[in-house]
């Protein structure tokens, strides 16, 4: 199991967009993958899950992952975050 | 929710009486009462939600590749994303297997719960995404209960739905309903005309029917009374078992009538042809020993998509049916409205006065030119028994630019190699009042008439025929449409333009009586209405059905209609 913290950085939070992005992508992986916000706990490849989180910009992460390609899954994941998920901020 | 017997009043779309268990399908929108299955049949309802799933999910991909803009494609995916939300399908799986919820309600509850967390967090981006939760929960519940169903196969049940679409109401068919029960519609209603050519019992406008009838329960659908009885107690059951018996018997009798001369009792002939639709239907015509097919309904082959309208499949449906029957077969060019043809973009405020018809065929020359060639191609294979007949006429110039291409077709394909030995007979359909009213312009231009009489009747008493709170004044036996029929009867005589009548009016034998009356001898008719509409047109003379079509032509209303004739028949039995 990996975990890892990370930020939201682009200015319209965990919206639909970025939800969607980042549930595609992990689904994508094997791992479970699961995300903790302020004491929640939500399965990562849900997008109900995920966008019920509603996290905006700013909000601190835990991404955990769990199965046999966890670090290459996160590597990925953590950087769609960072990378603003690939969008122009608008 | 209901175990006591209860009866509905309804309108009767095709007579019969049928005993039966409800098969009810599910509506849009309709909160989804809660419903259990058994231990085995837990498997088949995972199934059915796994199926129901993959099938939205393609559902929706297809849409995607149809739309070029992003921003749909997104919504889309997005949607798809909550589809296969894992979730959601713990969630419905849990409740299969765990409460042992059936599939549809499994999602509907999951649906429900995600949406009522969606709606306590208050965030407005969720709150937003509420509607296409709610659409999906919809589309997937349908889905769901129609897989439930077929699982549970069809064969022998009651159908109950609010309405129904031609290619559905086939496909059920084949399945093996016993009888279809509607909420919706009226005696002409697509639906009840379709029934009434399957010969399945069929009640029609049936209001409440759907939420009160609960799936799986015993029905008693009872034509000639037109009502339907849901949880009938045993007594009444067995007097219905009795009374189908009576009905069966009484068939039988009808069948030894098909093998007498069509010919009044002082020697009249008549001519008695069949209505078809589709393929299904072809033994019937045999059996009943019709001379022929009045009216061969071609649009089926639009409801079934794209691919039908084809020219070489539209020729093989053509010359399947015209070898499996003796005699002459008119085809209607494709009687449809845009809505039909393109999306439900095109629905027009007034459809039934507006584009369609040969309207719509005159512009849309690709769908004309393939039916043309496909029936000048079977008129050359079946010489002298291809007719064909254009429907919705209002003015001369429509059945001359008709015949303009019909021509153009028949040069084309003579170049091809294909010859016709005669040019194929071209008829117009009187519908629509102008025409009957100016038969004597219409017959310069063709070769035979054929009374579209439901049409003609909406269109004289202004009524539409499947709207139930109007339906009750379109009346097959109005007197004022009996007197256009005259009035076209005698404008087709100065041109001595041959007539038939191919609406439902014709296979009732009261409304037959009075058309052999007024001087029709060619009807045609749904193949079950032929064996009772010879029955009577064999026991009278000509000369009495005369006097009663003069008479008729004197009345107001329907009902007097009725009296005249059950007069008639009176003084015949009297004076027996």
């Amino acid at each position: 199991m990996v975990r890892q913290k990370v930020v939201i950085k682009n200015s319209s939070g965990l919206h639909a967009r970025p939800s969607a992005a980042l549930v595609k992508l992990a689904s994508s992986f094997r791992s479970n993958f699961y995300i903790h916000m302020y004491g929640y706990k939500v399965n990562g490849k849900s997008i109900l899950g995920v966008m019920t989180l509603a996290a905006d910009q700013g909000a601190e992460l835990e991404f955990e992952f769990e199965g046999e390609d966890e670090r290459e899954a996160m590597k990925s994941v953590v950087e769609l975050v960072e990378t603003k998920f690939g969008m122009h901020d608008e | 929710m209901m175990s006591q017997s209860v009866v509905f009043s309804a309108i009767t779309g095709n007579d019969g009486v049928a005993i039966g268990v409800a098969c009810v399908l599910p509506t849009k929108n309709r909160a989804i009462p809660p419903s259990t299955i058994s231990k085995e049949e837990v498997n088949h309802h995972v199934d059915s939600f796994r199926r129901a799933r993959s099938l939205l999910s393609e559902e929706i991909s297809d849409i995607a590749q149809a739309v070029a803009d992003t921003s749909t494609v997104d919504i889309l995916a997005a949607q798809d994303q909550i589809l296969q939300d894992p979730e959601i399908e713990e969630s419905v799986i849990a409740y299969v297997k765990g409460a042992k919820y059936s599939a549809r309600y499994a999602i509907y509850l999951t649906f429900c719960e995600v949406m009522e967390r969606m709606r306590e967090s208050g965030s407005e981006m969720l709150i937003q995404r509420i509607v296409d939760l709610e659409d999906i929960r919809d589309r997937l519940v349908v889905l769901a209960s129609e897989e439930e169903q077929e699982q549970l196969s069809v064969n022998g049940f009651i159908l109950v739905a609010r309405e129904i679409s031609p290619t559905d109401l086939v496909t059920y068919y084949e399945g093996g309903i016993k009888g279809l029960v509607l909420e919706k519609g009226g005696i002409t209603s697509h639906a009840a005309i379709i029934a009434r050519s399957l010969q399945i019992p069929c009640l029609v406008g049936v209001k409440g029917v759907t939420a009160y009838v609960e799936q799986g329960s015993t029905l008693v659908m009872d034509g000639p009374e037109g009502k339907l009885i849901a949880n009938p107690g045993k007594d009444i059951l067995r007097e219905y078992e009795r009374h189908i018996e009576h009905r069966r018997q009484e068939k039988k009798r009808r069948r030894a009538a098909i093998k007498a001369p069509s010919q009044t009792m002082d020697g009249v002939p008549f001519k008695l042809l069949a209505n078809l639709e589709f393929e299904e239907e072809v033994g019937e015509v045999a059996s009943v020993q019709a001379e022929g097919i009045g009216l061969l309904r071609t649009e089926g082959l639009l409801f079934k998509g794209e691919r039908n309208r084809n020219e070489t499949i539209q020729t093989n449906f053509y010359r399947s049916i015209l070898s499996s029957i003796k005699g002459i077969c008119v085809i209607r060019l494709f009687d449809i409205g845009g809505d039909k043809l393109r999306d439900k973009r095109f629905e027009e405020a007034n459809p039934f006065l507006g584009w369609r018809g040969v309207r719509l065929l005159l512009d849309e020359k690709e769908l004309l030119h393939a039916q043309l060639r496909a029936i000048v191609r079977v008129s050359a294979e079946f010489p002298e028994r291809v007719r064909l007949l254009i429907p919705m006429v209002t003015v001369p110039q429509e059945v001359v630019a008709i015949k303009d291409e019909l021509q153009v077709i028949t040069t084309e394909l003579a170049n091809e190699g294909i010859h016709l030995k005669a040019p194929v007979p071209v008829g117009v359909m009187i519908e629509v009042p102008s025409v009957a009213l100016q038969a004597s312009l219409f017959g310069k231009h063709a070769d035979f008439f054929s009374f579209g009489t439901n049409d003609l009747t909406q269109y004289t008493l202004a009524a539409d025929r499947g709207n139930e709170r109007v339906c009750q004044l379109y009346q097959l036996l109005d007197p004022s449409v009996f007197k256009l029929i005259h009035i076209a009867i005698e404008g087709a005589k100065q041109t001595q333009t041959p007539l038939c009548v191919c609406g439902e009016v014709a296979g009732d034998p009261i409304g037959a009586a009075v058309l052999v009356g007024l001087g029709i001898n060619e009807l045609s008719m749904v193949p079950v209405s032929v064996p009772k509409v010879k029955e009577m047109l064999i026991s009278y003379s000509h000369a009495q059905l005369q006097h009663l079509a003069r008479e008729v032509l004197t009345v107001a209303t329907a009902a007097e209609v009725k009296t005249l004739f059950h007069s008639l028949k009176n003084t015949k039995n009297g004076t027996n």
